[in-house]
């Protein structure tokens, strides 16, 4: 896709956490809650449903231990993700190559966003190809470290 | 100032509902709906209640102009070049003959009962000059609405059309002629290569600005698909050009009626919805318009003899009407409906004659007739009546003519299609869903395999979620490997209308263009956004195509069937 999304406008350093859960409903559950902060989310039960709904027709585990459950709401105003590093790696995702998930990159976007959500979505996985990024961020110590060896991409 | 409002509101109201009561009680009697609204008018007016005065009728000037340019614009809409192309050498002679010998027979035998009246040579000659010019004029506006009400189609009606479109020009230039030679015989300074100078300079100046206006009405629809806003310009240009005609003396009705020329054949398929949506509103203004008319038309005070000059004239006028459309017709070799009843269907006159008697009465005011009648004013009442008459008979004849050339209701329109129709009159019915949950890969496989650019994709219950289109699909198609992990529900888009299958066929079609839609999924009707079919603007243009023909086709074998058994009735058995 030739327009590249700059994730630091879609990604702020306080939606970037922790996860300490090794379910994939729990994990889901608190990155929707941590993704409900954004002023640009304005239903957090309508993100909530959207994003275990799209679970529920396909995993949205890409492979390669990456997540990236997203959704498109007509209560979102704008693009906006939140990141989760999983200090335990999920297994009960069913992702694509079964690997146990390590990091989920949780995406909404507003109902008739069709393109820019594709955008950021295929933004994302072709960034997140990158193997020596993805063992940065995987082993990121804290979650500003995360966020600057993400966003230090797009330099 | 308040007063001034509920004034004009109220003549705008008793005009436009008197008139259409009018219009359905002469409707009944099998007379053209023209012929009530000036009835109408007449009973209102000076003539009768008095409800709208002569100078209510002044006040409204400015609205009369309007009706004239939209009649203009939607008479220019009807003349596309091919007609021309294909009769021009017929519509030619039949003007020149039609109007030439209107002009011939009036100004001859009103000249000679004025001169046996009057026994003043330079009177006679010169009021019969004016009538005869004035009489080549023809009405377009009562004469086309007979053509729309009676929804005529054939070689007669659209030689009427060509006809009373263009011998407004023509009177004009016997105007031109006959004044300049007027002029010179009673006395007041003028030459007649200066006048016709005067009036080509007119026409060229209304038709060069009507072009202009075409220009920039193409300019719109080329780039604005909103049909509401595209209305609303083409008004607000007309009433620009009409201003501007009127300012530089130009005729309102050839700067209109060019605007609609040029443009229908510039673009004909893209204005075909701006020509509908002006002539549904214009309905109104015709009311109106014909109201007004009527109700300005002032005869209490003619002498007794003027009214023999007005029968001269009716008379004059219809003969050379007749006879010289069909000398013209006869001559380019015509059908023999064009030859037999085209001179029955131009008696109407409107406007642009009394117009022209009132220009005409401006340079005769000074030439006496008699103690305390002007020329001026015996040309003015004369016209004022002749125009009475010839508009309560006129459009009658026309509906006479048309129902002798068997042209009458054969005129099924597009539009009639469109609105006897719902979407599910016309959409395709064979549904083809793609589920949400898909994957890409699957999806992308239903346009291989099928013509459609859209799909209704649908949840677990079946229920249109979103639309699948090649346009949403091309977003990922430079990422193949997001392929395995989008399903169709991330890529649909959320549907923009929704249509169901009892939606008017118009309303929809009108939305589509729009939003720029060739083609939209359709629901069953109800909460349960079921979809039941889709619709496809260029299989649905093909299917109205074919049914308009059908209709006609349908028609014209009805026709067929009543003349054989017309002709078995009479033919004796054996």
């Amino acid at each position: 896709m030739s327009n590249d999304v700059q994730l630091s406008h879609v990604l702020a350093p306080q939606r970037v956490m922790a996860l300490h859960t090794a379910t994939k409903v729990e994990a889901l559950r608190t990155l929707a809650d941590c993704l409900a902060t954004a002023p640009e989310v304005g239903d957090r039960e309508a993100l909530r449903e959207g994003i275990f709904y799209r679970e529920q027709l396909m995993s949205t585990g890409i492979g390669m231990g990456i997540a990236v459950p997203h959704v498109r709401l007509a209560s979102v105003s704008a693009p906006v993700m939140a990141a989760g590093i999983c200090r335990t790696p999920i297994a009960d995702y069913e992702s694509l190559d079964g690997v146990p998930i390590r990091l989920i990159f949780m995406i909404a976007a507003g109902k008739s966003q069709h393109v820019e959500h594709l955008r950021l979505l295929s933004s994302l996985s072709l960034r997140i190809k990158n193997e020596t990024l993805r063992d940065a961020l995987i082993a990121a110590p804290d979650t500003p470290t995360f966020y600057e060896t993400l966003i230090r991409q797009e330099d | 100032m308040e007063t001034i409002s509920f004034s004009i509101l109220f003549i705008l109201g008793v005009s436009i509902l008197g008139g259409l009561l009018g219009a359905s009680f002469f409707q009944k009697l099998r007379v053209p709906q023209v012929v009530g609204f000036i009835v109408i008018g007449l009973i209102v007016g000076d003539n009768g209640l008095k409800l709208i005065k002569h100078e209510d009728v002044t006040a409204l000037q400015p609205f009369t102009l309007f009706a004239l340019g939209i009649i203009g614009f939607l008479v220019g809409g009807e003349l596309k070049a091919e007609t021309f192309r294909k009769y021009a050498r017929q519509f030619f002679a039949i003007l020149l003959g039609e109007g030439l010998m209107a002009f011939l027979l009036v100004g001859i035998s009103t000249g000679l009962f004025l001169y046996v009246i009057f026994h003043n040579l330079s009177i006679a000659f010169a009021a019969g000059i004016v009538f005869g010019a004035v009489a080549s004029a023809t009405d377009p506006a009562s004469t086309i609405d007979v053509l729309w009400e009676y929804r005529s189609l054939g070689v007669l009606t659209t030689s009427i059309t060509a006809i009373v479109a263009l011998d407004d020009a023509l009177a004009m230039i016997l105007y031109g002629l006959a004044t300049g030679l007027v002029k010179m015989l009673a006395g007041v300074s003028g030459s007649i290569s200066k006048e016709i100078g005067k009036v080509v300079l007119e026409l060229l100046g209304a038709a060069v600005m009507g072009f202009v206006g075409a220009l920039i009405l193409r300019f719109l629809l080329q780039r604005v698909r909103l049909l509401h806003k595209n209305f609303a310009f083409v008004i607000g240009l007309l009433l620009l050009m009409i201003s501007v005609a009127v300012y530089a003396n130009m005729d309102v009705i050839l700067t209109s009626m060019t605007m609609g020329c040029i443009l229908v054949n510039m673009l004909p398929r893209r204005s075909a919805s701006l020509f509908e949506s002006v002539r549904s509103f214009s309905t109104p203004i015709y009311v109106l318009f014909f109201v007004l008319a009527g109700a300005r038309l002032s005869l209490t005070q003619m002498p007794g003899w003027l009214w023999g000059v007005v029968a001269i004239y009716v008379l004059g006028r219809s003969i050379g009407k007749v006879l010289g459309s069909y000398i013209g017709a006869k001559w380019t070799g015509s059908e023999p409906v064009v030859r037999r009843y085209l001179g029955l269907g131009l008696f109407a006159q409107g406007g642009v004659a009394i117009g022209l008697s009132i220009m005409a009465s401006h340079y005769l005011k000074d030439v006496a007739v008699s103690e305390n009648l002007m020329l001026g004013d015996v040309v003015v009442f004369g016209i004022a009546a002749t125009t009475l008459i010839v508009q309560l008979f006129g459009p009658p004849m026309v509906k006479v003519a048309l129902k002798l050339s068997g042209e009458v209701g054969r005129n099924v329109t597009r539009e009639d299609v469109i609105d006897s129709w719902t979407v599910a009159d016309v959409m395709e019915t064979e549904v083809i869903t793609v589920q949400e949950g898909d994957p890409i890969a699957k999806a992308a496989q239903i346009f291989v395999k099928h013509d459609y650019l859209v799909y209704p994709v649908v949840d677990r219950q079946h229920r249109m979620a979103g639309v699948l289109s090649l346009h949403g699909l091309k977003d990922v198609l430079s990422n193949p490997d997001s392929w395995a992990w989008l399903l169709v529900s991330d890529v649909m888009t959320p549907i923009r209308q929704k249509v169901s299958s009892s939606s008017s066929l118009k309303e929809i079609l009108d939305q589509m263009y729009e939003l720029n839609i060739d083609q939209t999924p359709v629901i069953a009707p109800g909460d349960g956004d079921v979809p039941v079919g889709l619709l496809d603007r260029a299989k649905v243009k093909e299917r109205i195509d074919i049914e308009v023909f059908r209709r006609r086709q349908a028609i014209e074998f009805k026709r067929s069937r009543t003349k054989v058994g017309e002709t078995n009735e009479t033919t004796p058995v054996a």
